[in-house]
């Protein structure tokens, strides 16, 4: 079923649809909700809410293009577990930079990198870093937008996203030396 | 490796990641949907629809149930009087149909019948006033708006035991029926027109 036709059906209170729509998006929206919580209980509920809010609003979406029912589902997502990070105050801003002051993309060896490595470090990142590592780097939001979502300074987001690549290299890079011993 | 060819490289990592599958995802699939429980989502373009088709159906039961009512409603008052017949102009009738008599309905031991529709005419007319004498007959009902005249005073529930006052001026399609158990059986009625001073109908109704 296209797109059109799908979100027709669903405003129409088709369950079938709501549930094919539900389907069709989930495992998108359940890896961005983990990426950004770290832990897949509080997914769980961050994705349920998401699409309690998709369903209510969804008479006010208009398809544009191809895609875009998709996207705002996964800025919905997003937007949720921003919500959800500050409602649990979890969104603590660590600001302790000479830890990692040796780990720099500059210094890192490509070749020790892992892709399963870099989810399960992403996981263990504190949520500041995480979040703005997230939005920036992954999503694509300037510092200025960070600022804007999360209520921090330009600055802030600028220097939380510096310990997050650094905090990420030194995790890998320990991890490695870790096996190689 | 520069900072954004670093972000590239983890942005393609955790792409690639995606892609594999996780159980526990899928293990929460289920939870999650009940949990988003998705409310049944109405368009403003429905819900009108929805309005107004209960709208009309009302409309459309409540004009059968007073149609209904309307139909029902004589149909309960004859039941009430016990099998009511209805001679009109029988020849076999136990009561000989006196001239100008419409109709005429034995009911129990009573008589009663209508005279004068024929008249409706010339009784339509306000200066037409009837009298009407004799102890065995009641002014029963009217048909016309206008209430009962009876010695000058209107009276709500339109019968008129006239032994007491056997003068009665009734203006309007009269109706009558006999005195309960009248004593021979019979009742006379005279009805007249008072000022044009010309006897109009006698019917003699006896029930024999």
């Amino acid at each position: 079923m296209n797109e059109d036709k799908l979100i027709r059906q669903c405003k129409s209170g088709s369950r079938t649809a709501q549930r094919e729509l539900f389907d069709a998006h989930y495992r998108t929206s359940f890896r961005i909700a983990v990426r950004y919580l770290g832990n897949h209980h509080d997914a769980e509920d961050v994705v349920a809410d998401a699409f309690i809010r998709v369903f209510n609003g969804l008479h006010t979406f208009d398809v544009r293009t191809e895609g875009s029912l998709g996207r705002w589902i996964h800025t919905l997502v997003i937007n949720e577990s921003l919500r959800f990070l500050k409602r649990r105050r979890l969104l603590v801003l660590e600001e302790d930079m000479a830890l990692y002051d040796d780990y720099t993309p500059e210094s890192f060896d490509a070749s020790d990198f892992d892709a399963e490595q870099i989810h399960q470090v992403l996981t263990t990142m504190p949520a500041g870093y995480r979040t703005v590592f997230n939005l920036y780097a992954i999503e694509g939001f300037s510092h200025k937008e960070i600022a804007q979502l999360i209520g921090i300074s330009e600055t802030t987001s600028r220097s939380q996203l510096c310990k997050a690549r650094s905090f990420i290299i030194q995790r890998i890079t320990n991890n490695v030396s870790h096996e190689n011993v | 490796m520069k900072t954004s060819e670093f972000d590239n490289m983890i942005r393609q990592a955790l792409l690639e990641e995606a892609a594999s599958d996780d159980a526990a995802e899928e293990v929460a699939r289920g939870r999650v949907w009940q949990k988003a429980n998705p409310p049944k989502m109405f368009s403003l373009t429905a819900v009108l629809f929805r309005v107004a088709a209960a709208a009309i159906l009302v409309l459309l039961l409540t004009t059968a149930y007073f149609m209904w009512i309307q139909k029902e409603q004589p149909a309960k008052q004859m039941a009430q009087k016990n099998e009511i017949r209805m001679i009109a102009n029988s020849t076999d009738s136990l009561v000989k149909p006196a001239q100008n008599v419409v109709f005429q309905t034995i009911y129990r031991d009573r008589f009663v019948a209508s005279v004068i529709t024929h008249d409706t005419v010339v009784m339509q007319k306000t200066e037409v006033v009837y009298s009407t004498a004799y102890d065995t007959v009641f002014i029963e009902k009217q048909h016309i708006s206008e209430p009962l005249i009876a010695g000058g005073n209107s009276h709500s529930n339109d019968v008129f035991p006239i032994e007491n006052t056997p003068q009665k001026q009734v203006r309007g399609i009269l109706f009558w029926r006999t005195k309960t158990a009248f004593p021979n059986n019979s009742a006379t009625a005279d009805v007249r027109r008072d000022r044009k001073k010309q006897p109009f109908t006698i019917p003699v109704i006896s029930a024999q």
